[in-house]
Parts: C-alpha cells; sequence; structure tokens
C-alpha cells in the first residue's frame, strides 16, 4: 500500500518540493545510537474460522535488529465469558496454538491470559467476537504517483464492498494476499554466458550457450499485504462498506500477464483495536515531513496484572473473518486497462540473427583453421552440452535481450577449440520474454488456483 | 512651511558683503535651466548645490551681458519656487525656503558683538544665552550636500527670549517625497555639553520636545531615512516641522540604527525592527524576498525547520504570535506549507517583532506580536515595483487618487506559471496544479490636516490540485486569507490624537475528494473575526506618554463540516456546532520619564472572554478523564447565552536607566492571556490547523515574562550590543494526547492536555551600521512542557518537564552585507542551531507480520545540528534620477556549502525492515536569480 504514505498534507508539501524543483533528499540512518526497551510483546488473534489458532510472545528487539526474542516456556490460554477455558500450547518457541483446529463463536468473549516461566502474570481485556459481513471484490484501472511523484504509476486498484451491508459491525481489518501467473512466449531452451578471456580485446569475447535446465516458462508471483488497512463506516449515512481502498497493483510490474488472482480478508474488529490499529499505522507510516504527527508509545489491550506501570506491546485481537478471492484474465478488465496493457506480443518480437559458427556473429571473418564434419546435428549433439560462438560485442549492445534458442542448419562443423563453424540461427527476445521468473518463482500451482 | 520658516544662515551673512561682484554673458533660448547653471559653474568658476529634481522641468531664455551673476540668477529663478544663497564661489538653492540675510534681526537680538566677520573672533558673554556662539563654532564647516542641515532655525519670539529656561518646540515629521507622516521617528538632541532628550513621534508624524532656551541641535532617525539634523536657537515655544528623505543608498542598506537609538532610551524590551530594506539585502531561497524569513534570523525568533510555517518566539509555540496586517489578525500567514510568506514585501512598509514587553495595545497572544505594515502609496506621483523570480511574478503599484491627499496602493503577487511540473516528463503528471497568489489593496486619504483616513484590504489563496484519475486522500486544497480595516486617524491637538478602526479577519480552507464516487466529500473549517478599537495618545508636558483605549473581537469559528459530494456519495453529513467568542479589552500605559536617565513604562490591559451561545457543552464525571465514557450530561446554550467567562489583568511593566552616553540597563515585566488556541499535533504550523476558542473545559493560556537587559553602543552608535535575559512561566500550556484526532471533533476536551511550561534563555546580539553591516547573535533559550494527567494517557514522560519539540538550545544567526560600491554589494549569512528535539523508537515489534516501531519518551532525541552558509550578490542598474525606472538583479546561493542539513528523522518500513532515515529539504546548494524593477 504505497499509496498509504502519502496521504493529505504530507502529500501536498512533497507536491510543493516538486513544483519548487526542490529535490529532498532521504538518507539512510545507522540506528545504533538509538535507546532499547525490552517490552513484551503480544501477537494474536482468535477468529471464527476453524483452524489451529496461534498467539505469539516475544520481546521487542532493538531497532534494526532482524531478528526475534520469543518469550519461551509461558502458560497461556484463553477465557470466554462462561468461563471455558482454552489452553495454548507452544508449538515453536515463542508460538502458541491451540493443539487442534478449533473457532470461536459470534457474540461471545474472549480474553487471553498467560503467565511466564518467571510468574508474571499478563491479561488482555475481553473483546467480543463481532460478525464479519460478507465482502466483494471489485476493481478499477488507476494511476498513482510513483514515490518520486515524478510520474504516475498505472495499474488496478481493488476495492472492497460489503454489498449486504455491515450489520452491526463498524470498524475493520483487511489483509490481501495475491498470485499471478505469468506464461512467457519464448521459454529460453538455452543459458548464455559471456566469456571474455582477454579484457583488452573485447572481439574475442565468447558467447557460451548451453541448455536450460530449468523451465523457464510459467511461474507465479505472490504478494501480501505489508502495511496495515483499516476500514469504518463511521461518518456515513449507512452501515456498509463501499470503495474500501485495499490494494494497489501496478501494471508497471506485468501483474497481469496471464491470470490474476487475489484474496482479501476481512476482519471485523473492535472499536478499541481499530483505535489502536490507527495509532499504530499514523506512527508507523510517516515521511519525515513536518507534517508527521507527534509520536508516542501505542498500547493495546494486554495489561500486566504484577506491574501496573509495565508497558505491554501488542493486541489480542478477536474477531469474525470473512473472505474473497477472485481470479481475472487480462481481458476482463475494462476499456482503460486494455489500452494500457501490455501484452507480450507488443514487446517480445523476437529476433533471428545468423551466426556463423567461428565467424563470430554479423559476419566478421574468422580466420582460424576450421574442420568439417558432415552429419547433420542438434543442440544435443554439443559435446559438452555446451556451444561456444565469438562475439565481438554482440550481446552487451543488446542489453536485456537474450538467446533463448538456436536454430543449425547445414554444416555443422567444429574446429580444434570446439568452436561451431557453418551456419545457424540465434533467436533473441527480451528477458522478460524468455524468463518467466522475472516475473515470478517457479513454483507449484497453489492449491486454491482455477485456470 | 514655507509661510512659516525663515532661515537664518548667519555664519555667512556679513562675509557675503565683502565679495567682489562677478560679471556674467550668456544667450539663452528656452534651454534647461540645468544647463544655464552649468555654464554658469563653468564661466565663473561657480558651484550650485541642488537636488536634480527641482530643475528638470524649468527652462530659461534671456540675455546677459557682463551681467552681476546676482542680477542672472535672479533673472533665472525668478518666478520658481527656487532660492538662492551665494556664498563665494558655492551658490544653494533651496526650494520654497528663502534665506533671508537680514542684519538687522541680529542687530535688534543686540548680538553685533556675536555674528561678525570670519575675521573677528568674539568673546562671547557668558549670559546672551549660548545659542548665540553659533558664529563661530560653525563658521569653519563647509556646508556640504543638505543645506537644511547647517541652516539655523529660529524657533519662536525672539523677543520673548528668556535664557535659562524651557521651551517647547514642536511640529510634525514628513517623508519630503510623499509627504506622509513618519510614525516613530526618533526626535533627540544632540547639542554638545547637554543631556539628551528625545521624543517619538506619533502616528501622525506629530513630535514635541521640552528644551532649554539658547542653540539646540535636534535629530531625527528613522529606518530607511536618512537622520536629518536641524540646528536650531529656541526663543520662545514654537514649531519646526522636519522632512526627511529616503535613504538612497539604503537601498541595499541595513539600517537598524534608529530602531536601535530609540532602543536604548525607550523602556520598551524586545523589540525588533525590520524595514523591507533590510529584508533586501539578506539572500533568500528561490528568490523571494521574505519579510518574516528575515525575522528568523533575530534573536529569539526561531522556526523548526526550513520550510517550516509557523516561528516560535522566546520558547513559545507557533500559536502564541499574533500576526497583525495594519492591524488585523492574519491566521494563516504561510504559502507553500510554510515555504513562503503571505506578506509580498514591495507593498511593506516593515514589520516589528514584540517579544518581550509587549504593549497594552496589544494582546490575545502569550509569546509575541508580529506587526506586519503596508506601504502608503504615494500621493505625489505614479510609481510601480515589481519583479520576477522562478517561483512567482508580483507588481506594485502606487495611485495618487488625489494630488497630496489621497493614494492608492495596489500590489499583487502570483505563481505564473506551473513551470516545474510541466517540465516533468509524464503527461498525467501535469495535471496536477500548485499555486498561490495574494493581493494587498490600501487607499489613504488626508481628509484635513488633522483627520485621516486609511481604508485596506487583503486577500491570499492557496491552491492545491491533484490529477482525479489519481486515488488519494484527497485532491483538492486551497487555504484563503480575507482581510479588511478601515481605520480614522483624528489629531486633537498637538498632545492628543487618537483613532478608530474596524477590522475583519476570515481564514478558512476545504478541501474535497472526488476519487471514489460513494466517499466522496467536501470538508472545510473557517474562521472569522470582527473587531473593533478605539486607540488614544496623549502626551503630557513631555514627561508623560499616555496611550489607552477599548479594543473587542467577535469570533465565529466553524470548526468543520464534512458534505457529500455527488449522488453517489453514502458520506454522512457532519457539521460540527458553530463556536463563538468574544474578547475585549481596555488597556491604559504611561511612558513616563521620570528623569532624562530614567524612564518607565507601566500599564494595564484588562481582558475579558466570553465563550457565547448557542451550542452545547458536555459534562464529565469529576477525577475521570473526559471521554465519551465519563460523560454524563449535556447542557444546551441559546444563542447569545454566555457559556463561560473568562478574565484577567495583564500587567507590563519596563524600565529603563540610562548609564551614560551609549548603555542603558532595562528590565521587564509583562503578562499575557491567550483564549483561542490552533489544534496542532505536528512540528510544524499547517495550513489545516484548526483554531478553537476557549470553553469550560479548555482553559485560557497565561504565560508572565521577566526579562533583563544591558545595552552598549560602541563608535558613536555604529556598532550597537545588547544582552538580554529572559525567564518564562506559562500556565495551562496547550497540547494534546499523542495521536489525537482534530479533525471533525467535537469534543477537543476529550483529547486535549494542558500543562505548564517555562523558558528561559540569554540573547546576544551586535548590530552594525556602515558599509559592512549586519547582525549577529547568539541565543541560549531552552523551553520545556510538562504534562501530567491522571491517567496514564494524561501523562507524557512520565509527567516530568520536557524539551518541546522546538526546543534548540544554541543558535548563532550572522547576516552581513558589504557595499562594494554603491551599486554593488555582497551579503552573507550565516545560521547556526542545535538540532530540534525529535521522538525516536525504543524497539521493534511484530504484529499481524508487520514489523513495527515502538516510540517511548516524548522528544528524547535529537536530529543533527543545522549549519547553512548564504551568499548573495546585488547589482543595481545606475541609479541616476533622469531615468524612467531603476532596476537591480540579485543572485544568491542558498546553502552555499550544499550540506545536507536533516529537516527530520523518520522510521520507515523497507522490505519488511524497519529503518531510521534522515530528510533533508534543501541538500544542495540552490543558485537563484531575480529581477527587480521599480519605476
Amino acid at each position: 500500500m504505497k499509496s498509504n504514505k502519502y496521504t493529505g498534507l504530507k502529500l501536498l508539501s512533497l507536491l510543493v518540493f516538486v513544483f519548487l524543483g526542490i529535490s529532498s533528499c532521504v538518507t539512510e540512518l545507522g540506528l545504533e545510537f538509538f535507546s532499547y526497551q525490552r517490552d513484551v510483546v503480544v501477537d494474536g488473534g482468535f477468529t471464527n474460522e476453524e483452524k489451529v489458532q496461534e498467539v505469539r510472545l516475544s520481546y521487542a528487539v532493538p531497532v534494526g535488529i532482524d531478528s526475534l526474542i520469543p518469550l519461551r516456556g509461558a502458560k497461556v490460554w484463553v477465557e470466554d465469558d462462561l468461563g471455558a477455558v482454552i489452553d495454548f500450547v507452544e508449538s515453536s518457541p515463542g508460538v502458541y496454538a491451540t493443539p487442534g483446529a478449533l473457532q470461536g463463536i459470534e457474540g461471545r468473549s474472549y480474553k487471553l491470559v498467560f503467565v511466564t516461566e518467571n510468574g508474571k502474570r499478563y491479561q488482555s481485556t475481553e473483546e467480543t467476537l463481532m460478525r464479519s459481513p460478507a465482502i466483494e471484490i471489485s476493481e478499477r484501472f488507476a494511476e498513482l504517483p510513483s514515490a518520486e511523484l515524478i510520474q504516475n504509476e498505472q495499474g488496478l486498484q481493488f476495492f472492497i464492498d460489503t454489498p449486504d451491508g455491515a450489520g452491526d459491525t463498524q470498524f475493520f481489518r483487511y489483509e490481501w494476499n495475491d498470485a499471478s501467473k505469468t506464461t512467457v512466449p519464448y521459454p529460453a531452451r538455452f543459458k548464455t554466458k559471456i566469456i571474455a578471456p582477454d579484457r583488452n580485446h573485447p572481439e574475442d569475447r565468447i558467447i557460451v550457450v548451453s541448455p536450460q535446465e530449468r523451465d523457464l516458462e510459467t511461474c507465479y508471483r505472490f504478494g501480501f499485504s505489508n502495511s496495515l488497512i483499516l476500514g469504518n463506516t463511521i461518518g456515513l449515512s449507512e452501515n456498509s462498506i463501499l470503495d474500501q481502498h485495499v490494494r494497489f497493483a501496478s501494471m508497471e510490474r506485468l501483474n497481469f500477464m496471464e491470470r490474476y488472482s487475489i484474496e482479501v480478508i476481512q476482519y471485523a474488529i473492535s472499536q478499541q483495536a481499530f483505535n489502536y490499529y490507527r495509532l499504530l499505522k499514523e506512527f508507523n507510516e510517516s515521511n519525515g515531513s513536518l507534517f508527521d504527527t507527534q509520536q508516542g508509545i501505542v498500547l493495546g489491550n494486554i495489561k500486566s496484572l504484577d506491574d501496573e506501570g509495565e508497558v505491554v506491546l501488542g493486541y489480542f485481537e478477536v474477531s469474525g473473518v470473512s473472505r474473497q478471492r477472485k481470479f481475472y484474465n487480462p481481458d476482463e478488465f475494462n476499456e482503460e486497462f486494455t489500452s494500457a496493457f501490455i501484452e507480450f506480443s507488443d514487446v517480445c518480437a523476437p529476433d533471428e540473427i545468423i551466426v556463423i559458427g567461428g565467424l563470430g556473429l554479423f559476419g566478421i571473418p574468422y580466420d582460424g583453421p576450421r574442420v568439417a564434419r558432415d552429419a547433420p546435428i542438434s543442440i544435443d549433439y554439443f559435446p559438452n552440452k555446451e556451444a561456444s560462438f565469438r562475439s565481438p560485442l554482440m550481446l552487451e549492445l543488446l542489453g536485456e535481450v537474450f538467446v533463448y534458442d538456436f536454430g543449425i542448419t547445414g554444416f555443422f562443423p567444429f574446429d580444434d577449440r570446439n568452436l561451431l563453424l557453418g551456419t545457424g540461427t540465434a533467436f533473441l527476445a527480451p528477458g522478460i520474454c524468455v524468463d518467466c521468473t522475472r516475473h515470478g518463482e517457479i513454483a507449484e500451482k497453489p492449491t486454491y488456483w482455477i485456470d | 512651511m514655507k509661510n512659516l520658516l525663515f532661515v537664518l544662515l548667519l555664519c555667512v551673512t556679513l562675509s557675503a558683503y565683502a565679495q567682489e561682484p562677478l560679471k556674467f554673458s550668456g544667450n539663452f533660448s528656452n534651454q534647461p535651466v540645468q544647463e544655464v547653471l552649468q555654464k554658469i559653474e563653468s564661466d565663473l568658476s561657480l558651484y550650485f548645490y541642488y537636488s536634480p529634481q527641482w530643475l528638470d522641468s524649468l527652462a530659461f531664455s534671456g540675455v546677459f551681458n557682463e551681467a552681476p551673476v546676482a542680477e542672472v540668477l535672479d533673472k533665472v529663478f525668478e518666478g520658481t519656487d527656487l532660492f538662492y544663497y551665494r556664498a563665494q564661489t558655492k551658490v544653494y538653492l533651496t526650494k520654497g525656503i528663502d534665506i533671508i540675510q537680514t542684519p538687522e534681526i541680529v542687530g535688534d537680538l543686540k548680538i553685533d558683538s556675536v555674528v561678525v566677520s570670519e575675521k573677528q573672533p568674539v568673546e562671547v558673554e557668558e549670559d546672551t544665552g549660548k545659542g548665540l556662539i553659533f558664529t563661530r563654532e560653525y563658521r569653519e564647516k563647509a556646508v556640504v550636500e543638505n543645506d537644511l542641515e547647517n541652516y539655523v532655525f529660529e524657533i519662536g519670539d525672539r523677543t520673548a527670549f528668556k535664557p535659562g529656561e524651557n521651551s517647547t518646540i514642536a511640529g510634525f515629521i514628513r517623508d519630503n517625497e510623499t509627504n506622509e507622516a513618519i510614525k516613530d521617528a526618533l526626535i533627540y538632541t544632540s547639542t554638545e555639553g547637554n543631556s539628551t532628550v528625545s521624543t517619538v513621534s506619533s502616528a501622525d508624524g506629530f513630535y514635541s520636545l521640552s528644551l532649554p532656551n539658547g542653540q539646540n541641535e535636534l535629530q531625527v532617525q528613522f529606518t530607511g531615512k536618512k537622520r536629518a539634523k536641524r540646528k536650531i536657537v529656541l526663543f520662545s515655544d514654537g514649531k519646526l516641522d522636519i522632512g526627511m528623505d529616503v535613504d538612497v543608498i539604503a537601498l541595499n542598506e541595513v539600517i537598524v540604527s534608529a530602531a536601535r537609538e530609540k532602543s536604548l532610551e525607550n523602556p520598551i524590551m524586545g523589540i525588533e525592527k525590520l524595514s523591507i530594506r533590510d529584508a533586501k539585502v539578506v539572500p533568500v531561497v528561490l528568490g523571494e524576498r521574505d519579510i518574516l524569513k528575515v525575522a528568523t534570523t533575530f534573536a529569539g525568533v526561531q522556526t523548526v525547520g526550513e520550510g517550516a510555517a509557523g516561528f516560535n518566539v522566546r520558547g513559545g509555540k507557533s500559536d502564541q504570535n499574533l500576526f497583525l496586517l495594519d492591524g488585523v489578525t492574519v491566521y494563516n500567514a504561510a504559502h507553500f506549507m510554510g515555504f513562503f510568506s503571505v506578506f509580498n514585501s514591495d507593498a511593506l512598509e516593515g514589520l516589528e517583532i514584540h517579544k518581550s514587553s509587549i504593549p497594552t495595545k496589544y494582546g490575545g497572544r502569550l509569546s509575541s506580536i508580529f506587526e506586519v505594515t503596508s506601504k502608503k502609496g504615494s500621493k505625489e506621483k505614479l510609481s510601480g515595483e515589481g519583479g520576477i523570480s522562478p517561483i512567482a511574478a508580483r507588481l506594485t503599484v502606487e495611485v495618487p487618487v488625489v494630488q497630496d491627499k489621497a493614494s492608492l496602493l495596489v500590489s499583487g503577487r502570483t505563481t505564473y506559471s506551473d513551470w516545474v511540473l510541466n517540465s516533468v516528463k509524464n503527461v498525467d503528471f501535469r495535471e496536477n496544479k500548485v499555486s498561490f497568489s495574494d493581493l494587498i489593496l490600501r487607499y489613504d486619504h488626508d481628509l484635513s490636516g488633522k483627520d485621516n483616513l486609511s481604508l485596506s484590504g487583503y486577500a491570499s489563496q492557496d491552491d492545491f490540485r491533484l490529477n482525479s484519475d489519481t486515488l488519494f486522500s484527497f485532491s483538492d486544497f486551497a487555504h484563503v486569507n480575507t482581510l479588511a480595516s478601515a481605520k480614522w486617524t483624528h489629531v486633537f491637538n498637538g498632545s492628543f490624537d487618537g483613532s478608530i478602526s474596524g477590522t475583519y479577519s476570515k481564514y478558512g480552507y476545504e478541501f474535497e475528494s472526488t476519487q471514489s464516487p460513494p466517499n466522496a466529500f467536501l470538508q472545510d473549517f473557517d474562521i472569522e473575526e470582527i473587531g473593533a478599537k478605539a486607540d488614544f495618545n496623549y502626551g503630557l508636558r513631555d514627561r508623560h506618554e499616555f496611550n489607552f483605549g477599548v479594543e473587542t473581537k467577535r469570533y465565529k469559528i466553524n470548526p468543520g463540516s464534512k458534505m457529500p459530494l455527488g449522488p453517489e456519495s453514502i458520506i454522512a453529513p457532519n457539521i460540527l456546532d458553530e463556536e463563538q467568542g468574544r474578547e475585549s479589552a481596555f488597556y491604559f500605559s504611561d511612558q513616563f520619564t521620570v528623569s532624562p536617565t530614567f524612564s518607565v513604562s507601566a500599564g494595564i490591559r484588562y481582558s475579558i472572554y466570553s465563550a457565547l451561545g448557542p451550542g452545547s457543552s458536555f459534562l464529565y464525571q469529576e477525577s475521570l478523564p473526559k471521554n465519551s465514557d465519563s460523560r454524563i450530561g449535556t447542557i444546551d446554550y441559546a444563542k447569545g447565552d454566555v457559556i463561560k467567562t473568562y478574565q484577567g489583568a495583564e500587567s507590563r511593566v519596563s524600565a529603563s536607566y540610562l548609564l551614560g552616553e551609549s548603555s542603558s540597563v532595562k528590565a521587564s515585566y509583562s503578562r499575557t492571556r491567550q483564549y483561542i488556541h490552533a489544534l496542532s499535533n505536528t512540528a510544524s504550523i499547517s495550513p489545516t490547523d484548526i483554531w478553537r476558542l476557549s470553553n469550560e473545559h479548555i482553559r485560557p493560556q497565561i504565560a508572565d515574562q521577566f526579562s533583563l537587559g544591558y545595552y552598549r553602543d560602541f563608535f558613536d552608535g555604529s556598532l550597537e550590543t545588547s544582552i538580554e535575559v529572559y525567564t518564562k512561566k506559562l500556565q495551562d500550556l496547550q497540547d494534546f494526547k499523542t495521536g489525537a484526532d482534530f479533525l471533525l471533533n467535537n469534543t477537543i476536551e476529550s483529547i486535549a492536555l494542558q500543562g505548564p511550561g517555562k523558558s528561559y534563555g540569554v540573547e546576544l546580539s551586535i548590530k552594525k551600521s556602515g558599509r559592512l553591516n549586519g547582525w549577529f547573535n547568539y541565543t541560549y533559550a531552552r523551553t520545556f512542557i510538562k504534562l501530567s494527567g491522571q491517567t496514564a494517557e494524561e501523562t507524557i514522560n512520565g509527567g516530568e518537564f520536557f524539551p518541546t519539540n522546538y526546543d534548540k538550545p544554541h543558535t548563532i544567526n550572522l547576516v552581513s552585507n558589504y557595499d562594494v560600491t554603491k551599486r554593488f554589494s555582497v551579503s552573507y549569512n550565516l545560521s547556526y542551531s542545535t538540532g530540534r528535539p525529535v521522538t525516536v523508537p525504543v524497539g521493534s515489534y511484530v504484529i499481524q507480520g508487520l514489523e513495527l516501531v515502538n516510540y517511548s519518551d516524548r522528544n528524547s532525541f535529537r536530529i543533527p545540528d543545522y549549519v547553512r552558509m548564504d551568499l548573495g550578490f546585488t547589482l543595481k542598474e545606475g541609479h541616476r534620477n533622469t531615468k524612467l525606472s531603476h532596476a537591480f538583479w540579485s543572485f544568491s546561493i542558498y546553502n552555499l556549502l550544499g550540506r545536507d542539513n536533516p529537516f527530520s528523522i523518520f522510521f520507515d518500513l523497507k522490505d519488511g525492515k524497519v529503518k531510521g532515515y534522515k530528510l533533508s529539504v534543501f541538500g544542495s546548494a540552490i543558485p537563484t536569480i531575480s529581477y527587480n524593477f521599480k519605476f
């Protein structure tokens, strides 16, 4: 949710910067000089979905340290308003889970209690499990300014509506995850590698072509929400969510080439939880402008029972959940999208060049010795599964263009240095057309995927 | 003036008789007088002294044949209002002032023995009065530029002359060019061997002084004007009007002497005066001269960062400053989020900042008064001024509506293109717009010699528009200031004058969001202030200056409304109740000159504020935090009902004691009360800040300030130094809970925190005038606040005093300008300050898969120190009077060293990790060129 960072005045002040031609600059700070407070952190939820419910207990870490200090060995349970107790068991360090799948019940209240190894007791306030109304994903073509505000990025904005109204619930938190499937038109059958034995003689560079062992045809890109997305129905004339922004997916990252899927999860939360997340969001999504609000500690719903002054971070969120997943093919989007949509056929125009073994590309004469062979060969025939060409600068000049295939006709002689002689055709195309890992990762089809 | 003045040039009266008549021949036919004089000069080796514009339109025809020079000159000046006086080879021309050579008068005075030729030095008898010795004293001194300076004016009736007694001299100080009265000019005696007597001219330029009879020398000073000197012989009570000339050189000079000379003896402390000319020499970023930005180079005036709006004066919050434009409150003084001030410098006369002993006629804000005065248009001739900088174009025109009676000033400024945005390659982005404009109108009418009417109007607007395809929280944002005032000034007599004025000020903003039709809305805020004021000045026997009056203001605030836009919008209309309030005050002060070395200014302002209905007010359970849970009831008030009244006296006392000729000590105490508060949770003042009135839950803020200062001048006043120490105690300083939401909040009390504050500091400053001029100051200042409530959310930093986010202990400012030639000057600025406090994280943690930072104590860390140097060059085109227009180019480099001064530190999530960043606004040197003209 890049868009969330530039709202309101912060955005306008950036716009003023652009207008005045001021290039404000942002540099990274070393963080070692800040002080550190080792507070207990509770990150847990309890929902009405039938699953293994989890609570993660840890300690805050110094800023810039990329690890977690788990709070181990605690006794953790959840109590409902009828007095029933659900015990959690430490499944991995700091992670406490219900022994089996279970679900919370709408309208019932729950509180989290835990006691650390050294006997310190903590407890959350009671939170009522609210019903989460059904959601409907919709999307529109949109443009967002880039981070530097000097250009717009085109893409699709996904929204959430609650078509049947929001019922009694007014406050929501959202998460999304998405996946896009991409099949490249010219999956590379070869890997190319440039060997430059002598720096001073670039004309002696050799392209080494070898078969591509991985299947680069189809990849998936997976994304997850990485910021707090909150919604509410306060100040609306009807109690429903309409046009709630959830995810902006940029087209420039070729998210929609073949098939795209997004799932949005809606958590119905309490007002207290909403206010907690609102502050977290406000304090964590700053951009250094003078319109950043004054930051301070954000306390959730957990207190120490032994020491009133102890700071406990985090929230025990009790929520009703509703979710929806949708699949899209590019032709299902509207006209605005279509006109901005870049298809592979627009960018992949494959090129063929005639290569003359030993003569290098572009027919630069090669005066070396030649050894003729008579039999036609295929790529499998190459000794050591590798063929080499002399190349004067060719591939560097083309930049992102890759040899994805190689066809051989006529004579296929090799010289004594294992250089191919004779005539062939190298098929070239931009990297994004030959290698699907540019668009994601080579992965098994996700279990939810429907083609 | 013509009729009243008889000028006697005693020193040369007799010597005139001894001259041999010179003869001159020439034939002129409609030739400019200037050329005639040039011919006389070259033929007879005479030198004429005059002001060229007197001769501009004059031509002469005539034939001379060996004519005596006196006859020639009589002819040439026949029918003009020019007079001449010849002293040997020098001929002085005067306009409208006849130089009478009347030995009879001298005889009448029985001073034959005194007024003698240069060959006869004279013994003076003691009892003839000291006024009569000048002949010998001044005879030797060459008359150089301005005749009036060495003329000796006789004041009063010489037959009534009583040696050893005092008489009163009174008159008006005027601008020679515009004939406008000059207010606040300092008139003082500089007679050798006598202690200095001084006064300051009133709004209509009037002054009066009681002086010993006899010879006296008067000097008049005013910022931007040449120092005027008058030699007088005071016989009895009489009148002397003094005209002042624009200091032509001063176009490029920093003049601080007038304010300073005054400050040495004036008991009022902590006053900073800035003329628009001072502002011209200070290099500015992006070429927009900005009087408020220059103000930040004064000791005790700070901002939180580059491009930030709002000032922190002596540890005060940014909403504690009262910005007045011609007496009308300006609620938002910033364009473009703070990069520029809303005042177009071309239309301004100057700026006066009161930061410690605020005069009793002002009130309503705790920390300071920024009194911006617009320029009166010229009543004589059409003139104008304009300029182009990379950001904006501006034009000011002065129109005499009724010759010598009424004038109109119109001054406008606007960003003239979005060229930077347009230069951005991406077509879509060009649809965004940012712009501002402002307009000042001022009409002045001299109704009679005693009545003046002044009407002024002002409007400023900022517009931001974002491409409507984009998906922001809002797309259009605009804020507007509208001001108007009418003021009638009447002079009852020489020692009593007064004025009645009416003011109107409105500030509002509006933003809309239209991208998502179901959520489209329009939201706004506005504040309206209508005021009336009667102000009187009464002088009593030159020792008391009384100032008194009454003032009342009516506030009306729309704290916010949100309305759906378009048929699809499901936004529910939400209109907060309007707030009304009335703030009235009466005040009285006396500036009392106890002795020539000791003066006291003591006054009291009594202010009464009432929050008025209609409206409703919530009741809360005592001893619980005020929120919806503790609410136990509502009281509704009908229109005009008084909801709550606060009142109190604000005493303002200051005293100065002269320690010899060039140094003084001063002390002051001042109390201020503030009933209106800007709600802000951000470091900078922002255009969306909401002003709210005190009510039964929000108490007025009160400040007490004590200050003590020592002032000393060196080198005849060309180097002025001072040291001031102050301490401030604040009550009920307004702050807010962390993360409080102000927009559309009808229970401000639920988010407000009020607590005590304290500030103290030392300000050291040096000012220099001359060819190398400027100022330097060092400030040590601290400011703290304590927020200790009943609950954790109402308590910040454990309920202890902590530094505010504008607490910058050390500040150094150097502003210097060197006039290389009259046309070319170089200026250099240096600015240093300790980094401001910021809140930094004490840890990070993960919630819902997101890495987050944990903040603890407020303002526990400081951003790195700030250092900046600027260099500026100003080149004027030839400054000849004959030229129709004058122009100057200025070239400046802001942040010469390209130092990467951090503006803020912030923490953000990048690739799933929290990282700290620092943001610099001007991370490199910024050169700017601008062109300015005047006609």
